[in-house]
């Protein structure tokens, strides 16, 4: 149940009264919401000034969680920021860029703020805790779609972590007939570091693998030249650039 | 999804009959049939991959990696491997014995243990007990290659 009168702020300095529009604002309520933990409500919104003052369901207990994501989403903090938390700092950035301002979820007329997020903040975060790659990720698709850029949901496997992201036009059809199924690609990722949890990733390529084809790929395989191997021995562990025994 | 190592996959491609180690030709063999079977995902190490693919003709390596894709996950020394590996190395490798003389074949192996550690693979399969001591440092359950009379009973754990 929401408190009677609103004991936090969203704040936005700089930003002209009413420029938000329904989107962004659902967008950093949504965050802020996330941010606490909990539902929170917007009581009242001040005509002269872009500031809605809110209630949170349990105020103590959302003033703990705001903190801790505060400093979190600190660029010079020491602990690296949850995955979930990342996706919706990008989308907060965004919005303070195209408003030219900060966003800041603060103590009801009250300061410091607990996150203040300005349009680089996600950036500096990006650099600092996570890291981007190619890598092989096995998992069921779930959602594709889209008009203008593809996009995919995966349940990667292990752990079952849902990741989402965009695939490359020209593999967006060979995924799509893999929908509700398991499919193998090949993606550029980005993971926050520590924790390695996806925060992103763009597929590149649908890989053709099938199960239970391994008789099959062995016999082409030595047709092609693999069956070398029946005169030579395994190499060294680290004896050649790549080589890899054991 | 279980991983094997290099000398497994080399193994696996080699005639049992042909072969200078015959006998772990034949074990990969039971073992790789086995998985096929039950319908388990079998998956490598790039840096095993790369091995392979030495004594295969230059020509021909690009549609071996093709073809071995079609049925290996190939998982690459990515960045939380890596990360998985320069834990396993600062904690538990020098700990192990014999390891701390052999530089190279430690990093050799900690390239195909990683990407496992990353996947949280079922099993690590590998003929190589010292890489099945790292693989078991790292927290994955390893096992021997099984010997072909014993290729439909369950693996050991660890």
């Amino acid at each position: 149940m929401a408190a009677a009168s609103p004991d936090l702020d969203i704040r936005l300095p700089g930003c002209a009264p009413g420029a938000l529009t329904a989107d962004d604002l659902r967008a950093v309520l949504d965050a802020c919401a996330a941010f606490a933990g909990q539902g929170v409500t917007v009581l009242a919104a001040s005509p002269d000034e872009p500031r809605y003052g809110c209630a949170a369901e349990a105020t103590q207990r959302a003033e703990r969680a705001l903190r801790a994501v505060g400093e979190r989403l600190d660029p010079a903090g020491e602990k690296p920021p949850r995955a979930a938390d990342l996706r919706r700092l990008r989308a907060l950035s965004e919005i303070a860029r195209r408003h030219e301002t900060r966003i800041e979820i603060a103590p009801r007329d009250a300061d410091p703020p607990w996150i203040s997020v300005a349009p680089g903040t996600y950036g500096a975060c990006a650099e600092r805790f996570t890291v981007t790659g190619r890598t092989c990720i096995a998992g069921e698709v779930l959602e594709i779609g889209g008009e203008t850029t593809a996009r995919v949901l995966l349940r990667a496997e292990p752990g079952n972590e849902l990741v989402s992201g965009t695939v490359a036009l020209n593999e967006a059809t060979r995924l799509a007939q893999h929908l509700y199924s398991r499919a193998v690609v090949d993606a550029e990722v980005t993971w926050v570091r520590g924790s390695w949890r996806i925060l992103d990733l763009h597929v590149e390529r649908v890989v053709p693998y099938r199960r239970r084809s391994l008789a099959e790929a062995r016999e082409m395989v030595r047709s092609m030249g693999a069956d070398r191997w029946d005169g030579l021995r395994d190499p060294a562990p680290g004896a050649a650039a790549g080589a890899a025994g054991g | 999804m279980v991983f094997v190592d290099t000398t497994t996959l080399l193994a696996w491609a080699r005639d049992p009959a042909a072969a200078f180690d015959g006998e772990t030709a034949r074990r990969a063999g039971a073992l790789m049939s086995r998985l096929e079977r039950g319908g388990t995902d079998v998956a490598v190490a790039t840096a095993s991959v790369v091995t392979f693919l030495n004594a295969v003709p230059k020509q021909e390596q690009q549609l071996q990696v093709a073809v071995l894709e079609q049925a290996l996950i190939i998982f690459p020394f990515d960045a939380p491997a890596k990360a998985h590996a320069e834990r396993l190395y600062n904690n538990a490798a020098p700990s192990l014995k014999g390891y701390r003389r052999e530089a190279e074949k430690l990093k050799a192996h900690l390239r195909i243990v990683a990407p496992a550690l990353h996947r949280g693979v079922e099993t690590f399969y590998s003929p190589d007990p010292d890489l099945r001591r790292l693989a078991a440092a790292g927290g994955l359950a390893t096992a021997d290659l099984p010997s072909p009379a014993l290729s439909r009973e369950r693996p050991a754990a660890r």
